[in-house]
């Protein structure tokens, strides 16, 4: 039963996975298709801003911008002129990862909301270039449709690039990885350091564990995720323009992670469940779902700062406190008290 | 050499503007610790309820005065009600004026829709010195945030109010055993933050139009001047407008709007890469 209950929150966090992969097997409806993608699609996004942010403490500005720099990268070389799209996101990720390389050498050293303002620096230095560059048609944007291969399983036949289920298959595969990989990563000595460093940065580097270097790494990776969320994004979306990565973006980004739990594995995959369903299935406050959701993380800042995940988590551990006077499961301990800054 | 004059003097008002968002931001990272990213929003406000009033046949000043109140007492509310709260976590405060950007772009944009909003100038006037041409609404701005920064000057050094203001910015705890009321002391100066940004939005309205996504970009510049100025020193942040406000006036003079963008943003992470603690060294005197 304890044992259970430990698993309960990621054993839950598969649903969505599972539903969207039975999704592709059923053949829903489309807009059930359309609310999975984009599920799935911020899911990653989400992903990429917890592993610097919910695991690094360092609050970035620069993920949807470092997934508009994937988009576009894509967009150029498999869309206009015709490069393999494996090769095409080789190059994002290359892109993406030096970006995130630079951005973290300047920004890595700062901390607190200097960093935050650093990487929205940074953020918006790219689009406002994005939007001076003839090639990628400045504010008006470009196509970004592609041949992104096809993928033959039995007699199942799937365009990836295509919106009936192609793209659903790619997001649903590349979402799992990642989650598979940070489950991993948690468990191992740079995951652990990882979080020494974002619980007690003095603390951590006394005991040899550097935090710069770790937060680096945690940002590349973040980049790399940030990347197949934006390419993914761009090819649903079919048109990619700089408004599209804009503040009002970055926003919906922020509300779904706090929303689900930031530095919870699953934070992200439940957050977009809550914003996409809610927003796109049910049409819930229509044009004001924007504002509504500005209200909603606040209210979630002020009774559950952790969000849902980790009130759940704080729940399941009150619990078994209770039940067997255990202390506190060990694995990926989660945050403590409020997220860092 | 007309040309780089009148860029120069346009900058000025780009300056005052800038000004008065830095120096609200600046009192409110000062005493509070919190970055509100929200500042732009209420700029916003404060340009759309002087657009409203005088649409609707208020005088320009009427109108201005209206603003500034409300958007210090919206300040005051959101503090007392929501950043109060979290005083000792700056990252819950992050969230929340986060959180109020939302809410505020979707009242604005229910309310006055996606599109810019203009109405006549308070100033018909234009001077002219030699062949440059100076609109009578830039001088307006330009006269008016140079008045309202002397008078908060006066006010932060002279009165009791300020000096309780500058002691709890100093050191909260050795305010508290003044016997300070610390926690009042932070409203006020996050209404007073406020009011500066709503007067920001307020002059800026009467020169460029008004729309829903006017508050993102005062913002970004607004922290620009913050970091440049060496957060929480007054002066530093009126000497950094005005050095981003004239380089931004030659950028879009000789380039364009966005060239003028890419290089304010390429100074601001020079800076934080070089000078984290702005460009201004930072001493007793120029702090808050």
């Amino acid at each position: 039963m304890t044992a259970f209950a430990r698993r309960l929150p990621s054993l839950l966090g598969w649903v969505p996975l599972i539903g969207g992969a039975l999704l592709i097997g059923l053949g829903g409806d489309p807009l059930q298709l359309h609310v999975v993608t984009l599920i799935l699609i911020w899911a990653l996004w989400g992903t990429s801003f917890n592993i610097v942010w919910g695991y690094g403490g360092q609050f970035s500005m620069a993920q949807i911008a470092l997934g508009a720099g994937g988009a576009y990268t894509v967009a150029i070389l498999n869309g206009q002129m015709g490069l393999n799209f494996w090769l095409a996101l080789a190059a994002a990720v290359l892109v993406a990862v030096s970006l995130s390389i630079i951005i973290g050498v300047a920004a890595l050293r700062l901390s607190g909301f200097y960093f935050a303002i650093m990487t929205l620096a940074f953020a918006s230095l790219l689009l406002r270039f994005v939007a001076t560059w003839d090639r990628v048609g400045r504010t008006t944007g470009m196509a970004a449709a592609g041949d992104f291969g096809t993928v033959d399983v039995g007699s199942l036949h799937w365009e990836l690039a295509s919106k009936e289920g192609g793209l659903l298959l790619l997001s649903v595969v590349t979402l799992s990885l990642v989650l598979l990989a940070i489950g991993r990563i948690e468990r191992t000595r740079t995951g652990r350091a990882l979080l020494a460093t974002r619980e007690d940065e003095t603390l951590a580097s006394s005991l040899g564990v550097a935090p710069i270097q770790y937060r680096l790494l945690a940002f590349a990776l973040s980049a790399v995720v940030a990347v197949f969320a934006g390419v993914l994004y761009g090819a649903y979306l079919r048109f990619i323009s700089p408004s599209f990565f804009g503040t009002a973006v970055l926003i919906t980004l922020i509300v779904q992670v706090v929303i689900g739990g930031a530095g919870h594995r699953f934070g992200p995959v439940l957050g977009a469940t809550i914003y996409i369903g809610m927003t796109e299935y049910y049409q819930f406050g229509g044009e004001h779902a924007h504002g509504f959701f500005g209200a909603a993380l606040i209210v979630m800042v002020l009774i559950a700062p952790n969000g849902i995940l980790g009130r759940l988590s704080q729940l399941v551990n009150r619990l078994r406190q209770q039940v067997s006077g255990l202390p506190a499961p060990t694995g990926a301990p989660a945050p403590t008290e409020e997220p860092a800054l | 050499m007309t040309q780089f004059t009148q860029a120069v003097i346009n900058g000025l008002m780009l300056a005052s503007v800038y000004a008065l968002v830095a120096l609200g931001l600046t009192l409110v990272f000062g005493l509070l610790d919190i970055v509100n990213f929200a500042h732009g929003q209420m700029l916003l406000a404060g340009s759309y309820l002087v657009f409203a009033l005088v649409d609707d046949g208020q005088s320009y000043w009427l109108a201005l005065a209206i603003a500034v109140v409300a958007v210090a007492a919206l300040g005051l509310v959101v503090d007392a009600t929501l950043f109060s709260r979290v005083r000792r976590s700056p990252i819950s405060g992050l969230l929340i004026s986060i959180g109020l950007i939302a809410i505020l772009t979707d009242v604005f944009h229910t309310i006055w829709g996606p599109n810019g909003q203009t109405f006549p100038t308070p100033v018909r006037k234009v001077f002219r010195l030699g062949d440059v041409t100076i609109g009578g609404n830039r001088m307006l701005v330009v006269a008016t945030a140079i008045a309202v920064m002397l008078l908060l000057a006066g006010f932060l050094r002279f009165t009791r109010l300020g000096k309780a203001l500058r002691a709890t910015a100093e050191s909260p705890e050795a305010a508290v055993l003044m016997g300070i009321p610390v926690e009042r002391i932070r409203n006020l100066s996050f209404a007073v933050g406020a009011a500066l940004s709503g007067l920001a939005g307020g002059l800026l309205a009467a020169v460029f139009p008004v729309e829903p996504s006017g508050g993102e970009g005062v913002l970004i510049k607004g922290f620009i001047v913050l970091v440049l100025g060496g957060a929480g020193s007054p002066l530093g942040a009126v000497m950094a407008a005005v050095l981003l406000g004239i380089i931004e006036s030659l950028g879009i003079t000789y380039w364009s709007s966005a060239g003028a963008d890419l290089i304010a943003f390429t100074m601001l992470i020079v800076v934080l890469f070089l000078r984290p603690t702005g460009l201004v060294p930072v001493t007793r005197d120029v702090t808050l």
